[in-house]
């Protein structure tokens, strides 16, 4: 049995690290495995979104444990396996994880085990970054905060599913392109951010199926969402009160005020002043305002008011960002 | 007539001027038409890399006319447009596709053209620099579309029309409003496959660009017939003859010329589209395999299951459950 042990969070440290296990040689960022070890590779794909991402697609003659140990940075690892068993020969699946075919996201502050059984066929796409990557992906979403939430409600595997058609589809267009290979590139990047995007939707489709963790059904966060968009709509105007938005919600207003705080994780008015000071601090950044302008944008009419929310926000006054600049 | 002049190459900045020419409002980045113009919406949206989109499906009752100035700012838009004519035939309005076409402009060129009144435009449009476009692509690919005959291409190559692979990808654009959770992300990762089958098509245009010589009213009935073909599946599709009736071709002249145009014989063609909407029906999940089959023409499910199943290499009832499935 081979057992490899790592802790990388750089895929292409990861695949030196095999190559040197295996002793197969890279040759463009790709590890062919040797006759003798059985057959097909593993390649690395560095994406210019920063994205880095491991294909593979191989038979071993061995069994093979691959054994993940937990380090200290911040990063996930998305997986997306397909394994095939040739051999109907029973295996002994003591082992944790056995192969299967499965989505699967980690954090790599956990140890982890992948276990599989020799004459098996995987196909992988396996996908790292880190958890800055994560926030600015899911951050420029409106329900970005809301995943966000889900995500750091669970501690070592965030969500499992089964591989299904849709996704191996997705896959084999990313691992059989016959393109070019400059072109290439564009096709397995298109097919990544798909297969990301398909993964997060379903989390966030399972989460609002009332199977989430926190005590709102499926109704009341789409209309939470109702509210949280009239919320924020026009921040130059006074906010809806308290029991027009419950009105809107057809909850009664301290329904809303709970269940509001569970999802978006602040009191409804400290989540507006936050959306609203943010929505300040960007107009100012952009250096196309002056002071005067985006309070009144804001919806202040006071501008020392307004100046003096800032600073509580930011620790700063509106004209130091100017004038910063 | 209204005239709308525009110098930008921000989408979300030219919405805010549409909006005032037409004196209308602007609601979660979306003009909907006053009746007293027409009917129909606009969008736009700003993605975080810079590029901003424009989709729109919108037909006005006045003539309109679109002015644009030569720009120093060196961006690009690439746009996907499809227009349609209303005809009155014994009283029944019935539209009819008359242009359709994929284009590269560049912002340094001047840019006037008019929509006739009553003319129904559906289309996505995208602004792009280079330096925006390089933190998503990688530059081989960015190479690939913008070589150094790049002024040649943008003045001499003829827009390249929709087919069925784009227009998949547009029709998951071109909706009133996009109500994917994942929005950005989702609009972001369609312009980016609108890209890649450009391109893609770009480099299959160099190969087989010496085929192509249709005069430009054949390209227009050939782009009739495509439309006609995939109008309704639920009907039996209209038969070759009829079809080169429409499009006042023999049977093999249109039967090679479609092969061309489209890369697929027409059943083929057909076919593969047929199976695509059926799976989009599937995977919107609100309707069950047979009634899938029946809205794609299907009498007979056994067929239905058969044909789909030769597409995908799985039936209808299995990629249903297992995509319904998903806590496992």
């Amino acid at each position: 049995m081979h057992k490899i042990e790592y802790n990388h969070t750089n895929y292409n440290d990861l695949l030196k690290h095999f190559a040197k296990t295996f002793n197969c040689k890279i040759k463009d960022g790709k590890m062919v495995f040797t006759k003798e070890l059985g057959e097909g590779y593993m390649r690395l794909v560095k994406l210019p979104n920063g994205l880095q991402a491991i294909i593979s697609d191989y038979i071993l003659k061995e069994d093979i444990l691959l054994q993940r140990k937990k380090v200290k940075e911040d990063f996930f690892t998305l997986r997306f396996d397909e394994a095939d068993i040739k051999n109907v020969e029973q295996q002994d699946t003591s082992t944790q994880n056995t192969a299967k075919s499965a989505v699967f996201l980690m954090s790599t502050k956990f140890d982890w085990l992948f276990f599989t059984p020799k004459n098996t066929r995987i196909k992988g796409i396996n996908i790292v970054f880190s958890r800055e990557w994560l926030d600015s992906f899911l951050g420029i979403e409106r329900v970005g905060d809301i995943l966000k939430k889900y995500l750091s409600l669970k501690t070592s595997s965030f969500n499992y599913e089964a591989l299904d058609t849709e996704y191996k589809r997705i896959m084999a267009e990313a691992m059989n392109s016959n393109e070019d290979q400059i072109f290439e590139l564009l096709i397995i990047q298109n097919r990544i951010m798909l297969l990301m995007e398909r993964f997060f939707t379903r989390i966030y489709k399972k989460m609002s199926d009332s199977s989430f963790d926190m005590k709102v059904s499926n109704d009341d966060l789409q209309r939470l969402m109702l509210v949280e968009g009239e919320l924020l709509k026009d921040f130059s105007v006074v906010p809806p009160g308290i029991p027009k938005l419950a009105r809107m919600a057809a909850m009664s207003p301290s329904k809303l005020k709970t269940s509001f705080r569970d999802v978006y994780g602040l009191p409804i008015y400290q989540y507006f002043q936050k959306h609203r000071m943010n929505k300040a601090k960007a107009m100012l950044l952009s250096q196309k305002y002056n002071v005067r302008e985006v309070g009144i944008d804001v919806g202040f009419s006071n501008l020392s008011n307004f100046a003096k929310a800032f600073k509580k926000s930011f620790d700063q006054l509106p004209s130091d960002i100017l004038t910063n600049k | 007539m209204i005239e709308l002049n525009f110098n930008t190459s921000n989408y979300s900045t030219l919405l805010e001027q549409i909006a005032q020419s037409l004196k209308c409002s602007i609601k979660e980045s979306t003009i909907l038409l006053p009746p007293i113009f027409g009917e129909g919406w606009f969008w736009a949206e700003t993605l975080p890399s810079g590029m901003s989109i424009l989709v729109s499906d919108a037909k006005l009752s006045q003539e309109i006319i679109f002015n644009k100035p030569a720009l120093t700012d060196q961006f690009f838009s690439l746009e996907f447009s499809e227009l349609y004519t209303t005809n009155k035939k014994g009283g029944v309005h019935k539209e009819i596709l008359f242009q359709s076409f994929a284009v590269l402009h560049q912002t340094s060129n001047p840019l006037h053209f008019s929509i006739p009144a009553f003319t129904r435009v559906k289309s996505v449009k995208i602004y792009f620099s280079l330096k925006q476009l390089a933190q998503l692509i990688n530059s081989e690919s960015i190479e690939l579309l913008f070589t150094k005959d790049i002024m040649d291409y943008l003045s001499t190559e003829l827009p390249k029309i929709i087919d069925a692979q784009y227009r998949t990808i547009l029709d998951d654009l071109i909706v009133p409003q996009i109500m994917h959770p994942l929005k950005l992300n989702f609009i972001q990762n369609r312009i980016l496959l609108l890209f890649e089958k450009f391109i893609q098509k770009r480099l299959k245009a160099n190969i087989l660009s010496s085929k192509n010589k249709l005069n430009s009213s054949e390209l227009e009935r050939l782009m009739q017939v495509e439309n006609i073909l995939l109008q309704d599946y639920a009907l039996a599709p209209p038969t070759i003859e009829k079809l080169s009736k429409i499009c006042a071709m023999s049977a093999t002249k249109l039967k090679s010329e479609f092969r061309n145009l489209y890369g697929a014989p027409i059943y083929e063609y057909y076919q593969k589209n047929r199976m695509a909407k059926a799976k989009s029906l599937l995977l919107d999940g609100n309707y069950t395999s047979k009634e899938v089959g029946l809205l794609i023409g299907y009498s007979n499910l056994s067929h239905f299951a058969a044909a789909f199943k030769k597409e995908y290499g799985v039936s209808p009832s299995d990629l249903l459950s297992k995509h319904l499935d998903i806590r496992n």
